[in-house]
């Protein structure tokens, strides 16, 4: 009885959507409830395939109907359903489907919800396609100068770069988080921020890169007056200098311990490889220098 | 003869023996013999200026002048010993008509010298205490004089005491290194609340905006819900008129009388 039913709904509802030679416009209002009763009913008897599809019928109906918000919503259930599934594509389509109607509702923190839910489902099964959507979810915040919020979807984009072993690009997102927390003022974020930077680029053997991110970074006065700011330059004298004491006992300190933990994973690895690249690369360098001094 | 004639003759003969008479000689030979004799009335005069000023300096009651006092009166002191020095070299000069036992006695003099001078005293340490060589009025070389000739004595002493000191400083080291431990304890936790604050502060700062958000909505729904309030009791007022509340009573009891005339 409970899958008939929702199925006659469907039946109908669908007939009153038809254009026929006898229906010149099709009756959304109540194609669209019979939509929604129908998707929840297989919700409850666990057809998902048929609510999936219910729930997307429905949605379209809100649409025609004018009402995104509604829409949005039935869309987002319609994404909950495609990732019982497994049907990764379906999910973020889905997903980003939704956060668009939610932005013609002119509500960014939804949309940016939405699609932050759908790259933690793709997380595990598509990484890459996961980290796009939280790339995409941080812009609609940042343009509606919500950049408060957007510091959880830096962080879990960071956490999947890492899982990636994608150094650089985590080491770039950290930066726009460093970016995002200085328009709102979150001086401490925005140090913790940089700091992570500079690990994961010692992380990734690119003591080059770290110096230049160092560099960079001691041209904001928030950061040269911050703890992180010392932690870093002892870390990186530690490194020129190749004392793996000093790394160590560093990696222990509280200033990197109230980091990320994966940032922290990464600390307590290093030093990784060869401190003596860096020590010779700076050697080298002096080296040059004094010939041209001579000559 | 008169006694004017033996008076006159007296002075005459007086006047023709005076260049051998000892104290008259004595000032005319003043500028051949001394040197010596002038520096030493002159050092004299000073140690008796100094004993005059520092018995001054016992009975004054303002401090800073007691103190000022005191500084001169070590000042003179010092000068006098260089003088003294001086003197010390022009005893030993051979000197035309001096004795042996005059030269002798002069050395002797000089040498008392030193101790008068030091024995006026200028408001530092006790006297006791200046054998010990501790006091800052003796010149350094009394004081490494003392330490050179009582460093035996300081060694014996000294053994003995680092038994007892070394105890001392192991367990004041213990103790140390007991309280490092403690304050890199509270440094840590006091790391801890500093991030925590930090991070309370910047969730605050997120949520202000969203709190004024949800303030100003609730505020439009209360006023929709108290315009709706207000409509339902016009409603409710309008329901409950008379004429209503009459022809409810009189259908009542047409319902009334109906029931009794059935049960009846």
């Amino acid at each position: 009885m409970a899958g008939s039913d929702p199925q006659k709904l469907m039946t109908k509802a669908d007939k009153l959507t038809k254009l026929t030679l006898t229906r010149w416009s099709a009756d959304w209002r109540s194609a669209t409830q019979l939509y929604e009763q129908a998707a929840i009913a297989f919700r409850l008897a666990k057809e998902y395939e048929k609510a999936k599809t219910a729930f997307e019928k429905a949605s379209k109906g809100q649409e025609m109907l004018s009402s995104p918000w509604d829409a949005a919503k039935h869309m987002e259930s319609a994404a909950a359903l495609a990732k019982e599934l497994g049907s990764w594509t379906e999910v973020s389509d889905l997903y980003r489907r939704a956060s668009e109607l939610y932005n013609e509702c002119g509500r960014s923190q939804p949309a940016s919800d939405a699609l932050a839910k759908g790259a933690r489902i793709l997380e595990d099964a598509a990484p890459d396609e996961a980290v796009r959507m939280y790339a995409d979810a941080c812009t609609f915040l940042e343009e509606d100068g919500k950049e408060q919020m957007a510091f959880d979807l830096y962080r879990a984009a960071t956490n999947v770069y890492l899982k990636l072993e994608k150094y650089t690009d985590a080491a770039s997102f950290l930066l726009k988080w460093g970016v995002a927390a200085d328009k709102c003022n979150a001086t401490n974020s925005q140090c913790k921020a940089y700091l992570s930077a500079i690990i994961v680029y010692l992380y990734a053997h690119d003591f080059k890169q770290a110096e230049k991110c160092y560099n960079d970074c001691s041209q904001i006065e928030t950061f040269v007056n911050s703890d992180q700011n010392r932690c870093a330059s002892k870390l990186l004298s530690a490194y020129q200098e190749g004392d793996i004491e000093e790394i160590k006992r560093l990696a222990q300190t509280s200033t990197i311990s109230h980091l990320d933990h994966m940032i922290i994973r990464l600390a307590r690895k290093l030093p990784t490889g060869d401190l003596d690249a860096a020590r010779s690369n700076e050697a080298n360098q002096d080296e040059a220098l004094d010939e041209n001094d001579l000559t | 003869m008169s006694v004017i004639d033996v008076l006159t003759r007296v002075d005459v003969i007086c006047r023709k023996y005076d260049k051998y008479e000892i104290d008259k000689r004595k000032d005319l030979n003043a500028s051949v013999i001394d040197a010596f004799a002038r520096l030493y009335a002159a050092v004299e005069a000073d140690i008796d200026a100094a004993l005059k000023k520092s018995e001054l300096a016992a009975m004054e009651k303002n401090r800073a002048s007691v103190v000022a006092m005191n500084a001169e009166i070590r000042r003179t002191k010092a000068r006098l010993m260089e003088q003294v020095l001086a003197l010390q070299k022009l005893a030993v000069k051979k000197v035309k008509g001096l004795t042996r036992e005059e030269l002798v006695t002069r050395n002797d003099m000089v040498l008392a010298l030193p101790e008068r001078i030091q024995a006026i005293p200028d408001g530092t340490a006790s006297a006791g205490k200046q054998t010990g060589g501790w006091t800052a009025s003796t010149s350094h070389k009394k004081i490494k004089f003392d330490s050179a000739d009582g460093n035996m004595r300081l060694e014996d002493d000294f053994f003995q005491q680092t038994e007892e000191s070394s105890q001392f400083r192991q367990e004041y080291e213990m103790w140390r290194m007991k309280q490092d431990e403690g304050l890199h304890v509270i440094s840590e936790g006091l790391d801890t609340l500093k991030d925590l604050a930090h991070d309370m502060n910047e969730e605050l700062d997120r949520q202000v905006p969203l709190i004024d958000e949800l303030d100003t909505k609730v505020d439009r729904a209360a006023s929709q819900l108290k315009n709706t309030n207000v409509r339902l009791k016009d409603t409710v007022n309008q329901l409950r008129s008379s004429r209503n509340c009459c022809i409810d009573l009189i259908l009542l009891c047409v319902i009334l009388g109906i029931f009794s005339y059935l049960y009846k």
